[in-house]
């Protein structure tokens, strides 16, 4: 009687692969244990029909892409952090054009980036301490905004550095019109500014996505219903 | 008490008994209805998606727990689930209070 059950749910069961073999092995598992107390066929009776059973499993759309926001959001600040592989090549190229040194920078910048990388591979693997990197990520996160967007050393070598490489025409592209040096300035605050505050959105989403807020499921409350 | 009627509450009830201490689906039913004293008589099969959408929201992990004479999923809160558990016992506190301060004569 189990077993013709358990067939019945598996055809009107809308998920696939291993979830699937869970979902039939933990009902099994159930429905034996009920048995040996109340009877195969109260055991049953209990369990509801086989179409209750299996439609709620077959997931929204939108719902499993939210419970994805952690993976998500680790991607994203990835992705975010490859991207900007090509602009710390740039600075530090122009700033060696001129003599200057970044290395006291990227220094500053490696704990931030090392320990981004760290949660966000553990987030994607799903292990706890993923979880556990993003409060000391924020914290170095917003230590290094700080120092960026104050420019304060040595966050100040790198962007004088830059601005005295473009005004001295090592890099020209977009000036085309304008004084180098007033060029120079201005794409300086640009990435100073926008790089910051992308920084800086990004680790408050990753934060929420992974650590904080966490949704009261009134959407998925209702389909319960 | 049925399904309907504890629809938008099953998760909380559900993070409270795994709250107290992991367990598999049939003994979460068995908790529910025991601490009730038998009004939370929900179909018993509402209870495994229940579970596993809050595995998937990071709220509950699982594990087979192989100890016993028959293979069974055992479900435990994680501490976002803790968390979230905590907020929601606030929340209900709260309301049942509320509800409590209008109703009462």
């Amino acid at each position: 009687v189990i077993d013709a059950y358990l067939a019945d749910v598996a055809r009107h069961l809308r998920v696939h692969g291993r979830r699937r073999r869970r979902v039939l092995m933990e009902l099994e598992a159930h429905l034996h244990e009920s048995a040996e107390r109340v009877g195969q066929e109260e055991a049953i009776r209990r369990m509801g029909t086989p179409e209750e059973v299996a439609r709620p499993f077959a997931p929204r759309a939108f719902d499993r892409l939210f419970e994805q926001r952690d993976r998500l959001a680790a991607l994203l600040m990835l992705a975010a952090m490859a991207a900007s592989v090509p602009l710390a090549l740039e600075l530090h190229a122009l700033n060696d054009r001129i003599g200057r040194a970044t290395a006291a920078y990227f220094a500053f910048l490696a704990p931030t980036v090392v320990v981004a990388l760290a949660s966000n591979v553990l987030v994607l693997l799903r292990h706890p301490l993923g979880e556990r990197l993003v409060k000391p990520l924020a914290v170095l996160a917003g230590v290094t905004a700080v120092v960026t967007l104050l420019s304060l050393p040595p966050a100040d070598g790198v962007f004088t550095g830059y601005r005295q490489a473009v005004a001295a025409g090592y890099e020209t592209g977009g000036c085309s019109g304008r004084a180098l040096a007033v060029c120079a300035a201005d794409h300086s605050d640009e990435i100073r500014i926008d790089y910051t505050a992308g920084a800086i959105f990004l680790t408050a989403l990753y934060a929420w996505a992974v650590a904080g807020w966490t949704p009261r499921l009134r959407r998925r409350d209702r389909a319960l219903a | 008490m049925g399904g309907a009627e504890m629809s938008g509450h099953l998760d909380l009830l559900l993070l409270a008994v795994l709250g107290d201490t992991p367990a598999h689906g049939y003994r979460v039913i068995e908790l529910l209805r025991e601490r009730s004293g038998g009004v939370f008589d929900l179909p018993e099969g509402t209870v495994y998606p229940a579970l596993h959408r809050l595995e998937r929201a990071g709220l509950l992990e699982s594990s087979w727990d192989e100890s016993a004479p028959r293979r069974r999923r055992v479900y435990a809160v994680t501490p976002t689930g803790r968390r979230q558990l905590d907020g929601r016992r606030r929340e209900w506190a709260g309301f049942a209070r509320a509800v409590g301060a209008v109703i009462a004569r």
